[in-house]
């Protein structure tokens, strides 16, 4: 990869990381600094990374720097913090997306990062398997376990749908 | 692939996540449009999907991760100064050589063509009495060189030490004719009077000179320098020597005589 064509990744992927971290991690300013190391180990192992696998490359990395963020928090599951910066800081357009937002932030960790890859990132789940270190069948049966548990919450008592 | 009330969440799971192909996703969409209960639950799992027209997250620090772009060049990155300085190097180089080769021209231009009048002269003399003293039987320079190259630029002291093989021959074969009594016959008076005669004729103080007026009326005529008719006349001096020697060894020779004898009988006596 030439500096030119990690300048591109730069343009094309820096907003769609920095989502990604964000819904990941809920705080802006983490993610922030997510993305920046993303792109520091990028462009360190620029030689290496041929430039058609930029993206899976920053989100492998992302990923992995949002698993280590919760691990040192020491949270498995979604929290009351989470859900609170998520609801505050991510863009509102209706009622909707609002109680999605918090549905996701019910999720554990893994799951809430398959899911992001899946919906927003648009991976299969063969990529999210080389990606995250997971075999296809638990990339699948970790998303639709999640999709239920979204399901499950959007259709609960105090959020019908 | 078969659908049931069973199996279907699984397929329409699937269907959401676009994991399925056009023909399994249209066989899984004709199933649910069989059944209500289906149709409610798919709707339920696309409801769980964020919608992608929400406002775009833009990452505010963009600036701060892009990297400087090297322009291109025409030598790759060499910078503009150490491209100077190697120019410099190479003109240094190509300027040194130029110096020592002309140093070297001329030193050798010195030795050949433009020397000092005695020690050109002095060189002269060596190379020449080199050539000429293991070959005293090398014939002298005569009128027939210059009929036969008239034209030649050389100096003439170089025609004088090197003439040409055919116009040597006759000389030769004279010289041998002169010189072959002194095999045959070892009678003094017969060496004392005819060898050395060809010789003297043929080895003329005047004829230099004449060589050298009869050839300023050729068109392509360049003048000789004083030096080199020094030289000549050096040479001339030097074969008038030889010829000298030459001649007291052939009166060495007539006085030379041997005798093979056994008891009272001579059986072969020479020069006697």
């Amino acid at each position: 990869m030439t500096t030119s064509e990690y300048n591109r990744c730069v343009h094309e992927l820096s907003d769609s990381l920095y989502r990604f971290a964000w819904k990941s991690i809920g705080e802006a300013e983490e993610a922030k600094d997510m993305v920046q190391q993303a792109f520091t180990v990028l462009w360190e192992k620029r030689a290496e990374v041929p430039p058609e696998k930029g993206k899976s490359f920053l989100f492998t990395v992302a990923y992995r720097k949002c698993m280590d963020v919760h691990r040192a928090r020491g949270r498995t599951t979604g929290t009351e913090r989470l859900h609170e910066n998520a609801l505050t800081e991510a863009p509102r357009t209706n009622e909707l997306k609002k109680i999605l937002q918090q549905a996701l932030a019910t999720l554990d960790q893994q799951s809430r990062n398959l899911v992001l890859l899946k919906d927003y990132e648009g991976y299969s789940y063969e990529e999210i398997a080389g990606m995250t270190a997971l075999n296809t069948t638990q990339v699948k049966v970790y998303l639709h376990r999640a999709r239920k548990s979204l399901k499950n919450y959007l259709v609960s008592k105090e959020h019908v749908i | 692939m078969k659908l049931t009330k069973e199996n279907i969440e699984e397929y329409l799971l699937l269907l959401v996540d676009n994991e399925l192909d056009a023909a399994e996703a249209a066989e899984v969409n004709a199933f649910v449009m069989q059944h209500e209960e289906c149709r409610s639950l798919l709707e339920l799992y696309r409801a769980t999907k964020p919608d992608t027209g929400e406002a775009p997250y833009v990452f505010p620090e963009k600036e701060s991760l892009l990297r400087q772009e090297t322009p291109a060049m025409l030598f790759g990155t060499i910078k503009p100064f150490r491209m100077w300085r190697q120019a410099a190097a190479v003109a240094l180089l190509l300027g040194t050589g130029l110096v020592l080769t002309l140093l070297v021209a001329r030193k050798d231009g010195k030795e050949i063509s433009s020397p000092s009048p005695s020690a050109g002269a002095i060189t002269q003399n060596k190379k020449l009495q080199q050539e000429e003293v293991p070959k005293p039987s090398t014939p002298p320079p005569s009128t027939a060189l210059a009929n036969v190259y008239p034209n030649r630029r050389l100096p003439v002291a170089a025609k004088t030490a090197y003439p040409d093989q055919a116009a040597v021959a006759p000389v030769k074969r004279r010289e041998r004719e002169e010189i072959a009594p002194l095999a045959a016959a070892t009678l003094p008076a017969t060496i004392a009077e005819e060898s050395p005669a060809p010789i003297i004729q043929a080895i003329d103080r005047e004829s230099v000179p004449a060589l050298t007026a009869g050839r300023k009326e050729l068109p392509g005529w360049v003048p000789v320098k004083e030096e080199s008719l020094d030289g000549v006349n050096d040479l001339v001096s030097q074969v008038q020597e030889l010829r000298d020697n030459l001649a007291a060894k052939a009166k060495v020779l007539k006085r030379a005589s041997f005798v093979i004898r056994i008891g009272d009988k001579d059986l072969i006596a020479l020069g006697r």
